[in-house]
């Protein structure tokens, strides 16, 4: 899915830059800026007029022997080594192809995330609903998390597909239940750090499946955005691989719940 | 190392093998899992090549009876073996068979050193210094242990190395009846979110991991080529960071340039252009506005008009416009996705560097969102730079990238090897200065900065710069936009000027300071917390209307700088240039002339731009965007540096003959810069918001390409740290980690109360300590008392009644192990006694025990309870430690944690020691 969307990047730009026809914007150029040759004429007039001369020569005639006195021949009459010294030239230059690149990536981004953005703030909640008629609503959360150590923890990175079948698709879908309004910030009970030790045991198993998926997920879990970005395959729960996908989704969806009651609900960090 | 065939190993084992009841698989594995075997053999390398022992940063000096200081590396070889050889002796064991704990062969091995060892190592080419090493201590140490120990007495062996050495690799082990605590424990090593890092522990892993790849790559080509990939894998990585983060900054300078224009019009050929890259070969550019043709502000768009009243309203109009939607944007995805990428990000990294665990803080959607956000938030025209966040993003890079690497990504102490060098890449592509940035994250962010670091760091930085430079994102062949090329003498007497500025410099950093700090105080504690994109969008409005009628402030600060940086040439037509002298009349001299209206004119709206700018930097930084503070206080710092130079070229113009100039004025020439003033004063201002000095006068220097300033630029600097110090004592990132209550042990302070360890270790009175006893609790209590206390760890004792110390065990790793017990294990319940020793127990009729001996550390740094605190801190400080063990009279008394210091040293300075963000 990444790999599709990828290459219909990558084919868009490489339209676009091959569509473009190069106009009038050069990759190089020397600019001089001189004091107008009229000031030069009357050595009584004070002129605050400056003459800008943007040529295209090489580097090493980027001066004002090269640029500015050739153009001037026969309006100035030896004045020219009067008014070299306060001339002032820059050669220049610059990748037009990276700029366009670059900007043309960057509006892809944001858009794609802005689109991302809506659909998490507009349409997950509606498809949730939806789900929500089929599964009883859990309420405490020690079970949500229990049972998404059980199907996260024993795969151990390897196994993780067999065993994120159904429970983990229950968990998922009563997970999106509960915080299907999660922009909204929802103030969930703290779960007080140690006290319930029957729930931090259980999370520590959290952690290392968590640091594999950092180690080898990593474009999975950016698949994730993809795919539901698209928001195509919704319907489509069978697959296995989807339902890794969700379930790395919703795993990434209860970190930034968790940052996000961290940063803006507790103000522990970030202030 | 040739010297040491990897037969010498199967030879020892099968010494054992003699002895024991070893199964052949030791003997054709030269890996036999044995870690002691392992030891005898990895402490030859130590000895033989300097790059094993430079492995060996830091030096553990402490008072523990087990833990011995490997103080040189020549003295390394002789501590392993003298442990071997010391602790391994259990006269006890010498005749037992135990299959499981093999290393008991070895002790064997070791104690009958006259017997079995001395064949084995004879014909063993190297293995003779072991032997004697471990003859000399042989006396001592065996009648310390017989005397003290009764039969059943446990024999502590190095278990850091042990436990890491099966850790790092396991697939050698291959002996019979070794299932059970063998396996890897997956999660052992990790850390929990919000916990502090245990660089010893994690340094000690790498070691042996190291000796392992070191000592096994004879075996096979395959095995020396990974053992070359592993040497230079640290090389790779910061070399890869660097490029990306070279890529990544051009990216965002690009993308930032672009969307800053696009307030204010477009390019209609060329839509991704902005406006000077759009008016690029148009020779019709007009000097003040830089606008020409192919470039249509918005007003030019609806109206047709440039100019008037109408086209104003547009262009004022369209401005705030895209500031807002620029801004929401930055906010709600900053929210949506990463609510982590806000903010500058130094204060965080500064903590993690010193050894803290915050999840995900580096990961990648932080990378992307923080990447995203810092070019929409400073496109918004709010008073916010991209070099604090520049830091942020290289170091999310320098995590990411380092899980390509086991090296560095599964050990927490070297990963941050790689963040030191990725935050230097950092500020060297934030401001094009690579020694700058190396000398940056050395002075200002790195906690642990060995040589090693240092050239990673400068390799690293040196990548970023020329990948940066080689994109060129400016179109000036520099990697920043306000970089401006200085030669121009000073007279001596500037340097009062100089410090004056740094003096001016260093209370408007302390008033930034005091007033962010309020404001940030304000918005923790009160509502305004509550509504973090509405206040993004309020400021960003009232940043948007107050900028734009000011053409100073309506610029991009970037552009504002570089005006306030450059001379006045040709060139420079900004109403600041308008002297009474004409560049353009080719007939008089450039010489020091009377500031023209303009002049004036502009120094009053720069006066005015202070003011906003410093009003709007208060309200900015600490908003829920991503938002660095270099850039305005650069900006600040430039614009009273013009002005003070304007003054003094004022006065040389007026009175050029007076001592003070030393006759340089007096002819007539242009003797004073005031571009020059706004470098030092830009300088004085950011010495004095973040208290740099060293690394903020290379950056300044790199930035202007001249050495001639050095000494300018260091006297401000020096009196802005000055000034700084004596208003207020700390700078803005540590204001900002006391603020959030980062458990930052700060090295730069010193630590100067009279208390002692036994008033700072828990328990306190009355209270008792939570303790685990080697081998007499059964897994039911281990769990019953992970229930009923939630510490962090546990030290192991010998008994209730004896409590003498054993070794430390963490609760993570007790967790995990007992879990995994339950799980892999058959016939452990909850009656099952745990043991942490290596004897075996005797045999009753309930279920098996369960040995845990694996995940004991066997080497925790312990103190007298009459140590002072002043010496616990440093070793805090100085060692990385997580935490230490308190015994008196040998006997275990209490525990000292990282987050027991932090609290006393606030406690100490009247501050609430409650506010310590920690786990």
């Amino acid at each position: 899915m990444n790999h599709k969307l990828l290459y219909s990047i990558t084919l868009v730009i490489i339209f676009h830059v091959a569509t473009t026809q190069s106009q009038s914007y050069e990759d190089k150029r020397c600019k001089c800026i001189c004091p107008s040759f009229k000031t030069a004429d009357n050595t009584t007039q004070k002129g605050t007029d400056r003459m800008l001369i943007i040529d295209n020569v090489p580097p090493n005639k980027c001066n004002c022997d090269g640029v500015i006195l050739p153009r001037l021949v026969g309006k100035i009459k030896g004045k020219g080594q009067e008014i070299c010294p306060r001339c002032d030239c820059k050669y220049e230059n610059r990748n037009t192809t990276i700029i366009k690149v670059v900007v043309i990536i960057v509006i892809w981004i944001i858009s794609l995330l802005v689109i991302y953005m809506l659909f998490l703030m507009c349409l997950d909640p509606l498809l949730n609903k939806r789900v929500k008629a089929n599964y009883q609503e859990h309420t405490n959360e020690d079970v949500i998390i229990a049972s998404d150590s059980i199907s996260g923890s024993p795969g151990a990175g390897t196994t993780a597909s067999l065993n994120s079948g159904a429970s983990s698709r229950l968990f998922r879908d009563t997970y999106r239940n509960k915080y299907s309004g999660s922009f909204v910030t929802t103030t969930i009970a703290a779960r007080s750090s140690g006290s319930d030790e029957g729930s931090e045991s259980e999370v520590d198993f959290l952690a290392p499946s968590h640091h594999r998926t950092q180690a080898y997920g990593d474009r999975e879990r950016d698949d994730t955005a993809v795919t539901v970005g698209n928001g195509q395959d919704m319907h489509v729960r069978e697959n296995n691989v989807l339902n890794r996908v969700g379930h790395q989704q919703d795993k990434w969806k209860r970190q930034v719940r968790e940052q996000r009651r961290n940063i803006y609900d507790r103000h522990t960090m970030l202030n | 190392m040739e010297k040491f065939p990897l037969k010498g190993t199967g030879n020892i084992s099968s010494s054992n093998g003699n002895n024991l009841s070893i199964s052949s698989a030791a003997t054709n594995h030269p890996l036999s899992g044995d870690h002691p075997s392992y030891q005898s053999v990895g402490s030859k390398p130590g000895k033989g090549s300097p790059a094993s022992g430079a492995e060996r940063h830091i030096t553990t000096t402490t008072t523990t009876s087990l833990t011995t200081a490997p103080g040189t590396v020549g003295a390394v070889p002789v501590y392993e073996a003298d442990e071997d050889g010391m602790i391994d002796i259990t006269p006890g064991n010498g005749g037992l068979t135990n299959p499981n704990y093999s290393y008991s062969s070895y002790s064997a091995n070791g104690g009958r050193q006259d017997g079995v060892g001395a064949p084995s190592s004879a014909a063993n080419s190297s293995a003779p210094s072991i032997t004697t090493a471990a003859a000399s201590s042989n006396g001592g140490s065996s009648i310390g242990i017989g005397g003290e120990g009764p039969g059943g007495m446990s024999s502590p062996t190095h278990t850091r190395f042990g436990r890491d050495f099966h850790h790092s690799d396991h697939e050698g082990i291959s002996f019979a009846g070794m299932t059970d605590t063998s396996d890897d424990i997956p999660g052992i090593g990790q850390y929990e979110d919000f916990h502090t890092i245990d660089w010893q522990r994690d340094i000690a892993r790498d070691r042996m991991r190291h000796r392992y790849i070191v000592k096994k790559r004879q075996d096979s080509f395959w095995d020396l080529l990974k053992g070359a990939h592993d040497a230079w894998s640290g090389w790779v990585c910061v070399l890869l960071v660097g490029l990306f983060t070279g890529c990544v900054a051009g990216v965002i300078d690009i993308g930032a340039s672009w969307m800053t224009d696009l307030k204010f019009g477009i390019c209609p050929q060329a839509f991704w252009l902005n406006r000077e890259q759009c008016c690029w070969s148009s020779n019709e550019t007009s000097f003040d506005s830089g606008n020409c043709s192919q470039w249509y502000a918005w007003s030019e768009i609806f109206t047709s008009s440039r100019e008037g009243f109408g086209a104003y309203v547009i262009s004022y109009f369209f401005y705030i416009m895209w500031a807002m939607l620029f801004a929401l944007l930055a906010a709600s995805l900053v929210r949506m996705f990463a609510p982590y990428a806000c903010g500058s990000g130094i204060p965080e990294i500064k903590t993690i560097l010193s050894g803290f665990i915050i999840r995900s803080y580096l990961g990648k959607w932080t990378l992307i969102i923080k990447s995203v956000g810092i070019m929409l938030s400073v496109s918004a025209g709010l008073s916010l730079g991209k070099e604090g966040p520049m830091v942020h993003i290289a170091s999310c890079i320098g995590n990411i990238l380092s899980y390509l690497f086991p090296k560095y990504g599964r050990n927490e102490a070297k990963k941050r090897e790689i963040l030191s060098a990725a935050a230097a890449a950092g500020v060297s592509v934030a401001f094009g200065a690579p020694i700058g940035g190396v000398l940056f994250s050395l002075e200002e962010v790195s906690y642990y900065f060995p040589l090693k670091t240092l050239w990673r760091s400068f390799f690293c930085a040196l990548i970023a710069a020329f990948i940066l430079r080689s994109i060129n994102p400016f179109g000036n062949e520099h990697s920043v936009l306000f970089y401006v090329e200085y030669n121009k003498p000073w007279i001596f007497f500037e340097l009062v000027p100089f410090i004056g500025l740094g003096i001016i410099g260093g209370i408007i950093a302390t008033l930034f300071i005091k007033a962010n700090l309020w404001w940030c105080r304000f918005r923790k504690y009160s509502k305004l917390g509550q509504y973090p994109v509405t206040e993004v969008l309020i400021v960003t409005f009232i940043t948007a209307v107050i900028a734009y009628p000011n053409p100073y402030t309506r610029m991009n600060t970037s552009e504002l700088i570089y005006l306030l940086f450059s001379q006045c040439g040709i060139s420079n037509q900004d109403p600041l240039c308008d002297y009474n002298r004409n560049f353009t009349d080719v007939n008089s001299a450039i010489e020091i002339a009377a500031a023209g209206p303009g002049v004036y004119k502009a120094v009053w709206l720069l006066i005015l731009a202070l003011a906003m700018k410093l009003i709007m930097t208060i309200f900015t930084f600490g908003m829920k965007v991503p938002c660095g503070l270099f850039i305005p206080s650069l900006a600040l710092g430039a614009i009273t540096g013009r002005i003070v130079g304007i003054a003094m070229e004022q006065l040389a113009y007026n009175y050029p003959k007076i001592w003070i100039f030393s006759g340089e004025c007096s002819t007539g020439d242009d003797c004073i810069t005031p571009g020059l003033y706004a470098m030092v004063g830009a300088a004085a201002v950011l010495g004095g918001v973040t208290r740099m000095t060293v690394s903020l006068v290379v950056i300044m220097f790199e930035l202007t390409g001249g050495v001639r300033y050095i000494v300018p630029l260091m006297a401000a600097a020096m009196a802005s740290k000055w000034v700084g110090d004596a208003l207020g004592r700390q700078g803005i990132y540590d204001a900002h980690i006391a603020l959030n209550g980062y458990p930052f042990l700060d090295s730069k302070d010193e630590f100067q109360h009279t208390t002692l360890a036994a008033d700072v270790m828990q328990p306190k009175r009355n209270e008792t300590l939570a303790v685990i006893t080697q081998d007499s609790m059964t897994v039911d209590d281990i769990e019953t008392l992970l229930k009923e206390t939630e510490h962090n760890g546990y030290p192991v004792v010998v008994s209730k009644e004896n409590q003498y110390l054993v070794g430390f065990v963490l609760r993570r790793d007790l967790n995990l192990a007992l879990a995994n017990a339950r799980r892999i294990i058959d016939g452990i319940t909850g009656q099952s006694l745990v043991i942490f020793t290596s004897a075996q127990p005797v045999q009753n009729l309930g279920p098996s025990p369960l040995k845990l001996k694996k995940i004991l550390d066997m080497a925790p740094i312990t103190v007298t309870d009459q140590t002072p605190m002043e010496t616990v801190v440093d070793m805090f400080r100085k060692l990385g430690l997580r935490q230490t063990l308190v015994t008196h009279n040998g006997r275990l008394l209490g525990v000292i944690t990282k987050k027991d210091v932090l609290r006393h040293v606030k406690q100490m300075d009247n501050e609430d020691p409650n506010t310590v963000l920690f786990n």
